[in-house]
């Protein structure tokens, strides 16, 4: 905790950056993971919810809203507006999986992303900047070190309560969904509930991720935010850090930013991306609790150990 | 009106032929492939090495082309796949991550620019005032070759009644003597032939890129939904719903909306009808 605090006073402003960027990876990489590592639904169009929250906070904020007297609105509306905005697509994420499972709803879920990448490149493009996105927005804070309080609190904050959440009676009903959602259905309890819960609360992290995301960044731009890498990003960050835990994704996604800036003068580009997916790709196959498992499982050896000194 | 038809049925053609490997492998193991996208971009890119690089025989291209792409499948369900077929979440993450994994080495190799390949077969055909490259046509003929190929060979051989089998009941299969991972291989293969064969049709009607495996992804991903998972007539027809849509789309709407009608159509079939047209 303290390093934590008083981090930026001691590495250069370099890393602090990486470490807003880490900060921000692992509140999408949590938001994943409540709605596709505990229940089982694998999304693959999270950008979908993000894009829908930056989107909307962006345009209040850049073009105003209520289009003839265009009224510019402060950020502190527009991003409670954006993250509304964000549920109300959580809705639309809930729904197809009233009827769809499995590999269906990954894929509504990535047809999603691509739908609303196409309306806002083609449709009132004069409003949503098009293909080039919105520049010059205003930030909730400047500087690199307010910004780093900033992201680590929301982070803070976000996995706490997530964590709390998944600790509770709530958390083991989602875990049951993943493993046999007939099974869960057939005791009597209303699956509904259990996954319109977590897709709502999902869909809340990402709207304040993709938010404040946009906001730190001061630019938007659709083709970074909906290219394939971003949610595969999400996607492997969760799956290295170890998938249905909350807290995996925050190591999962530190690991990926903080090994991938480290590899960089010795992998050149492509190499860093082809390495970071062959670790995923070996995590799931071999360690599928990723490095949250093996953080476990060092510990139980220690404890173990420990165990066997008491009773000599 | 004949470009729209012409367009369509090419389009429709490739779809069928990549949505095909879908459906095999998951009528058969119950799982999805989505590492199948991946080996029609590799496949493509195979061609355009071994033709335009090397300078071989369109036939050794093809040929190279193929073994690849057969290769990747079968290494895809040997080196992991097999241990995981009653987990599909797993296959379903692990293929799609293997998809990026091959997107990055066709990046390192050949980098991110897009590549035209060569026209397969020169010249052009006119047809009542219109043009249609002769390359066009030799792959819409190719692809219903390919396609009648598959039919053939699983309703009517030996191995293709096994194919059937397994897809229905798999401990029945296991009494009549029938091993299913070996069956499961041979689709593994099989589906990795219509990959390469797509490939590298789909490559020289529009381009390579290592990321250009997502498009086609995402549209025989709904091309299966439509008709059916499993259902081999289903995939077919649902190919040329989207491809019809698409070519409609292109040519008369706007090029940049291309993939919406079918993803549209998608999502209202899996809310109205989720087992898909022709789906068991």
């Amino acid at each position: 905790m303290v390093v934590m605090f008083t981090l930026p006073y001691f590495v250069p402003i370099g890393v602090t950056r990486l470490l807003v960027m880490g900060a921000y990876l692992a509140i999408f990489a949590m938001s994943w993971d409540m709605m596709s590592g505990y229940t089982g639904y694998i999304s693959f169009g999270h950008p979908f919810l993000i894009g829908v929250a930056s989107y909307v906070t962006a345009i209040l904020c850049y073009r105003g809203a209520f289009q003839p007297p265009h009224i510019i609105l402060p950020l502190y509306i527009t991003i409670p507006l954006g993250i509304a905005a964000a549920v109300g697509a959580g809705m639309l994420f809930f729904l197809p999986s009233m009827r769809v499972r499995g590999p269906y709803f990954s894929l509504i879920s990535l047809a999603y992303m691509e739908i609303l990448y196409r309306l806002i490149i083609v449709v009132r493009s004069d409003y949503t900047g098009g293909d080039r996105g919105l520049p010059n927005l205003p930030s909730v804070v400047t500087g690199a070190i307010p910004n780093y309080y900033l992201a680590f609190g929301l982070m803070f904050i976000i996995g706490m309560g997530l964590w709390f959440v998944t600790r509770s009676d709530v958390g083991i009903g989602l875990g049951a969904i993943r493993m046999d959602e007939d099974m869960v259905e057939a005791s009597g309890i209303d699956t509904y509930k259990f996954k319109l819960f977590a897709f709502l609360l999902s869909a809340i992290v990402a709207g304040i991720g993709g938010a404040f995301y946009t906001h730190y960044l001061a630019s938007l731009g659709p083709r970074r935010l909906f290219s394939t890498t971003f949610p595969f990003d999400i996607i492997i960050a969760s799956v290295i850090g170890g998938m249905g835990t909350i807290t995996g994704p925050i190591y999962g996604a530190f690991f990926l930013t903080i090994v991938l800036e480290y590899l960089r003068p010795y992998l050149f580009g492509q190499w860093r991306l082809f390495a970071y997916t062959l670790l995923a790709l070996l995590v799931l196959i071999y360690k599928p609790k990723g490095l949250y498992g093996i953080a476990q499982d060092i510990r139980n050896y220690f404890s173990r150990i420990r165990r066997r000194k008491v009773s000599e | 009106m004949e470009q729209i038809l012409i367009q369509g049925t090419l389009i429709s053609g490739l779809y069928a032929l990549m949505a095909l490997g879908f459906t095999l492998i998951y009528g058969v193991g119950g799982v999805i492939n989505l590492a199948h996208a991946g080996y029609v971009m590799v496949a493509g890119y195979m061609y355009y090495w071994a033709t335009y690089i090397l300078g071989l025989p369109v036939v050794i291209g093809f040929v190279i082309a193929l073994s690849v792409s057969v290769g990747l499948a079968i290494f895809t369900y040997m080196a992991w796949v097999r241990r995981f077929l009653n987990n599909p979440t797993m296959v379903f993450v692990s293929t799609i991550i293997m998809a990026l994994l091959l997107e990055h080495v066709m990046t390192l190799v050949f980098f991110r620019e897009n590549v035209n390949i060569p026209p397969i077969v020169e010249g052009v055909t006119t047809f009542r005032g219109h043009f249609f490259s002769n390359n066009l046509i030799v792959g819409v003929i190719i692809s219903w070759i390919c396609i009648g190929g598959l039919l053939f060979f699983v309703r009517r051989t030996h191995i293709g009644r096994a194919i059937r089998a397994l897809s229905m009941d798999r401990k029945g299969v296991m009494i009549s003597g029938i091993d299913p991972g070996m069956i499961n291989l041979i689709v593994w293969a099989l589906s990795g032939v219509l990959a390469g064969v797509a490939g590298v049709f789909y490559g020289s009607y529009s381009h390579l890129s290592p990321n250009m495996w997502v498009s086609p992804l995402i549209m025989s991903f709904a091309i299966v939904i439509i008709g059916g998972l499993g259902s081999i007539e289903g995939t077919i027809i649902g190919a040329h719903i989207v491809g019809f849509m698409e070519a409609i789309t292109v040519l008369g709407i706007n090029e940049r909306l291309r993939s919406l009608p079918g993803l549209v159509i998608m999502i209202v079939v899996l809310l109205i009808r989720p087992k898909g047209l022709f789906g068991r």
